[in-house]
């Protein structure tokens, strides 16, 4: 927690994120896609919290929507409060002081983040042309020094991006969102199309970052074995809404909410050599007509009666460790 | 980079030549041959005769015209005209020269007003400037040239003062540099408007479906997220990369752009390369027919290595194919 | 789409021309020599009479008919070649594809000219040479397309159960190129009606069949455009923008159906 004053007060901001029932629907003609269903989060200064769920549980929407970049089809509502302001609440030339310069991105690896036909190192430093006064040698230079604290050779910014490996491209993408001196990061899948090694690697580039440098990270992944190495707490997703979150230890050794436990139970591990990995039985949400109550009930192994009216608010496990699941006892907060 | 325009200016060469082969298949092969007419052409002295029996070498065998003919090509002897009685180059050069001025501001206007409004319809897809720009240049497409050649004619004879045929008014040539300029600019504003119009409708129904394609790109969203506004989105980042497919369309228009031009010239009595087509076709001034064939070829080859050069400037990519 | 209403419209107009036609368009009336558009001749007369509308009624027949034709020619030897080149790949592929690329490079409605001039400018020979000139497009849409079922795995069964090249070719390769052959061939009409609307014009074509080029033609050469009977001119040419509006939207409309990535990286190859 950080205390700042404001005139002659002293006002104490609890977190760096305040997401309060953001919800994101996209209009098509079949009717409206419920990405994100009412989700309240929150992220404090220098947390590394790893949003985890599959293809389709809205994360990827949730992330593009803390910067604003979703197509015009989508609807957002809800408030976003960045560091005291509402960002959804902004006008254009506002929001662009704040998208890739306070908040950054960093896209799918299997993602081109990388315009062709330009040289690295100035993609690099565009950001910092874009918000600070710095001439452009000077974010040049800016550009190579980043590229070294990434990993990369500077030498390598003079190349384009087709020169360049997978895990290289993504090092750069990341330097390209850290040129700023951003307060928060958001890694959308930063790791998935890239090898093990590099995985590894580009993992703990982002924790030495935390740690130098005291940036926010919102790591995006579907790999919860991945978030529980690198996040400080996760949140999982399901059919646009939260189900589970709470500090990493908590949610992958007690786990509430039948859905992480199903997800933990599918990861092979050498603890579970020789026991069938179970996959989780049933199909995945239908985002145009979502359940009502839980949504994760037709494929629950302890869906009950209740579940159907259930009102999908995080119940209390224990201390900061929250799961939307009836079964959770006891004291709801 | 410099194999690749190694490999362009082999390609060129070698159309080059395939354009060469099919004159040489053409004009003497062919059934109906132009140089047997030579003979039977009133027009012709005894002395010019003989002279053309043995620069072309009629008599000798097929190949050996083959390689004469080449060798005439690349020495610049291209025969002499039946009608001006003049070596073929000295008539064509002038008219290249009125083709030029032509043809040149003409393309690069088209290029800049179609790629332009291809930009702006493409971004604003659906809009109704979008369906206003998309249709008029559909219709613009669509329009036959010479058609819109002769609306104009009538609308600048009911209107007068706005020259309708030639070059330059008649004396012209023999008063100041000024006048002279004025005259041509003064003639050269319809066929041009022609031209240009005729021309820019396909290049931005290109760019349009070009820059629609690239909005859907991952970098595009990637570059947005930096917080930059869409006007610098546009200009730094999606227009270069549409502009790629646009360039090559574009190199393969060269050759429907000269068709315009030969079109224009003639409904515009322009005297340029087309005009002089147009015109030896009725004088059956075959030598003149045939040269001109070749500079038009030779032009529109040359015209697509340019092009091909420029593309490869632009995309760092290509440097490694 | 439009472009369908517009093309079902011009078949009707061609082939009901002689009964909705008013004047025998070949009927000349000395005494009604260029009269503007009136009662009596809804689009005006020509320099020796025939009525304008009649003129242009007609002139769809040879317009439609030329274009069709001419693109049969094209389509046929665009498909034999894209098919034969992509298939066989290797030396064949390249010679055919650099003679591909020859005649793209090369301004064809130039050569059409040209060759018209020198081979006589009868009816089959227009249509045979806008046909032999239209072909490249076609042909590297069929390679491309080729390239790609060629390595599909029914066509390598195919072969493993003892198929021919023949049978392989007509069974398996040429069924699913040809859907994209068709937003093709609706653009190759609207090239061959314009190319021969301008041969004709330039009195290089066929200029004694009647068609909207061949009224054009008359209109220039006559000097009426100077002199400003407008009526003479206009309807012919409305007439070939319409038509090639038609074929241009019904191609685009095909185009969009059939052909979804396929073209865009026939586009990109030719670089």
């Amino acid at each position: 927690m950080k205390y700042s004053t404001r005139g002659s007060e002293v006002v104490r901001y609890l977190s760096l994120l305040e997401v309060s029932d953001l919800s994101v629907l996209f209009k098509i003609d079949a009717g409206a896609v419920h990405a994100v269903d009412g989700v309240d989060l929150q992220l404090d200064r220098g947390e590394i919290l790893g949003l985890a769920g599959e293809s389709g549980s809205g994360k990827s929407t949730f992330g593009y929507s803390l910067i604003r970049v979703l197509p015009k089809t989508a609807v957002v509502k809800g408030k976003i409060v960045f560091d005291g302001v509402e960002l959804l609440a902004l006008g254009d030339q506002a929001m662009r002081q704040v998208r890739g310069r306070r908040i950054a991105m960093v896209f799918q690896s299997s993602m081109n983040s990388l315009n062709p036909l330009v040289r690295v190192e100035e993609q690099i430093a565009e950001p910092l042309i874009l918000h600070s006064k710095v001439d452009e040698h000077r974010a040049l230079e800016s550009a190579r020094e980043l590229l070294s604290q990434v990993g990369v050779e500077p030498s390598k910014g003079r190349n384009y991006p087709h020169e360049l490996s997978g895990g290289l491209k993504q090092r750069v993408a990341i330097a390209m969102a850290l040129s700023t001196n951003p307060d928060l990061l958001i890694a959308d899948e930063p790791t998935t199309a890239l090898d093990v090694m590099t995985q590894a690697q580009i993992m703990s580039l982002m924790r030495s970052l935390r740690d130098k440098f005291g940036i926010s990270i919102i790591v995006i992944s579907h790999d919860l074995a991945l978030l529980s190495e690198v996040a400080d707490r996760i949140a999982l997703m399901y059919a646009g809404k939260i189900v589970e979150v709470g500090k990493t230890q908590a949610v992958v050794r007690s786990a509430s909410h039948p859905y992480t436990q199903a997800l933990l139970a599918s990861i092979p591990s050498v603890d579970n050599v020789g026991k069938e990995s179970g996959s989780i039985p049933g199909d995945p949400p239908d985002p145009l007509n979502p359940l009502n109550g839980c949504r994760f009930r037709p494929r629950c192994r302890l869906a009950t009666q209740g579940c159907e009216s259930f009102d999908n608010v995080p119940r209390y496990v224990d201390s900061n460790h929250y799961a939307a699941c009836i079964l959770v006892g006891g004291k709801t907060n | 980079m410099g194999r690749y325009v190694a490999k362009r200016i082999a390609t060129s060469i070698l159309t080059f030549f395939g354009t060469i082969i099919l004159t040489f298949i053409l004009f003497r092969l062919l059934p109906g041959n132009p140089i047997q007419l030579l003979f039977r052409n009133p027009q012709l002295t005894q002395k010019q005769i003989q002279l053309l029996n043995s620069q072309f070498g009629l008599n000798k065998p097929l190949w050996l015209q083959f390689v004469l003919f080449v060798r005439n090509v690349f020495v610049g002897n291209w025969g002499i005209s039946f009608f001006y009685r003049a070596p073929v180059t000295q008539v064509l050069f002038p008219a290249l020269l009125n083709s030029v001025i032509l043809i040149l501001p003409a393309t690069v206007l088209a290029i800049l007003i179609g790629v332009g409004l291809g930009v702006l319809s493409g971004w604003k897809r659906n809009s109704a400037s979008d369906v206003a720009i998309l249709t008029s240049s559909l219709i613009l497409y669509a329009i036959p040239t010479f058609w819109l050649g002769i609306l104009f004619i009538m609308v600048a004879v009911k209107v007068g003062g706005i020259p309708v045929s030639g070059m330059v008014a008649i004396g012209v040539s023999l008063s100041t540099p000024t006048t002279f300029l004025v005259s041509l600019l003064r003639h050269l504003f319809l066929p041009m408007i022609t031209l240009t119009l005729v021309t820019l409708g396909q290049f931005t129904i290109i760019m349009r479906s070009s820059l629609i394609g690239e909005l859907t790109e991952d970098y595009v969203v990637a570059a947005y997220a930096k917080g930059m506004s869409s006007d610098r989105l546009l200009r730094k980042h999606v227009v270069p990369n549409a502009l790629l497919p646009t360039v090559s369309i574009i190199a393969i228009s060269i050759g429907t752009i000269v068709a315009g031009a030969v079109l224009t010239e003639t409904v515009f009595s322009w005297p340029g390369v087309g005009s002089l087509i147009y015109d030896s076709i009725f004088r059956r001034d075959y030598p003149v027919l045939q040269g001109a064939f070749l500079i038009v070829a030779f032009f529109v080859i040359v015209s697509n290595f340019v092009a091909d050069l420029v593309y490869a400037y632009l995309d760092p990519r290509v440097k490694y194919s | 789409m439009v472009g369908v209403g517009i093309l079902v419209l011009l078949f009707a107009i061609a082939i009901l021309a002689p009964f909705i036609s008013p004047y025998n368009p070949t009927q000349i009336d000395p005494n009604a020599i260029l009269q503007p558009p009136s009662a009596k001749h809804l689009l005006g007369t020509n320099e020796v009479g025939e009525d304008i509308l009649s003129l242009v009624i007609w002139g769809s027949r040879i317009s439609l008919l030329v274009g069709f034709l001419a693109t049969a020619v094209a389509i046929l030897l665009g498909t034999l070649i894209g098919v034969v080149a992509g298939y066989s790949g290797g030396i064949v592929d390249e010679a055919l594809m650099r003679a591909t690329d020859f005649f793209l490079v090369v301004p064809a409605v130039v050569l059409a000219i040209v060759v018209a001039a020198l081979l006589g400018n009868s009816l089959p020979n227009v249509i045979i040479i806008i046909g032999l000139l239209s072909w490249p497009p076609t042909a590297r849409v069929v390679r491309s397309a080729t390239l790609v079922y060629k390595q599909m795995p029914f066509v390598e069964a195919s072969k493993g159960a003892g198929g021919s090249t023949a049978h392989i070719i007509r069974k398996h390769i040429l069924p699913n190129v040809m859907p994209l052959v068709y937003a093709n061939t609706a653009l190759t009409i609207a090239n061959a009606i314009f190319t021969q609307s301008a041969l004709v014009f330039l009195g290089v074509g066929d200029v004694n069949d009647i068609s909207w080029g061949q009224t054009l033609h008359f209109a220039y050469s006559s000097g009426s455009i100077t002199a400003g009977y407008y009526w003479y001119a206009i309807p012919p040419g409305i007439m070939i923008v319409v038509a090639v509006l038609g074929f241009a939207l019904t191609g685009y409309a095909l185009d969009e159906i059939f052909n979804p990535r396929l073209r865009g990286g026939a586009i990109l190859v030719s670089a």
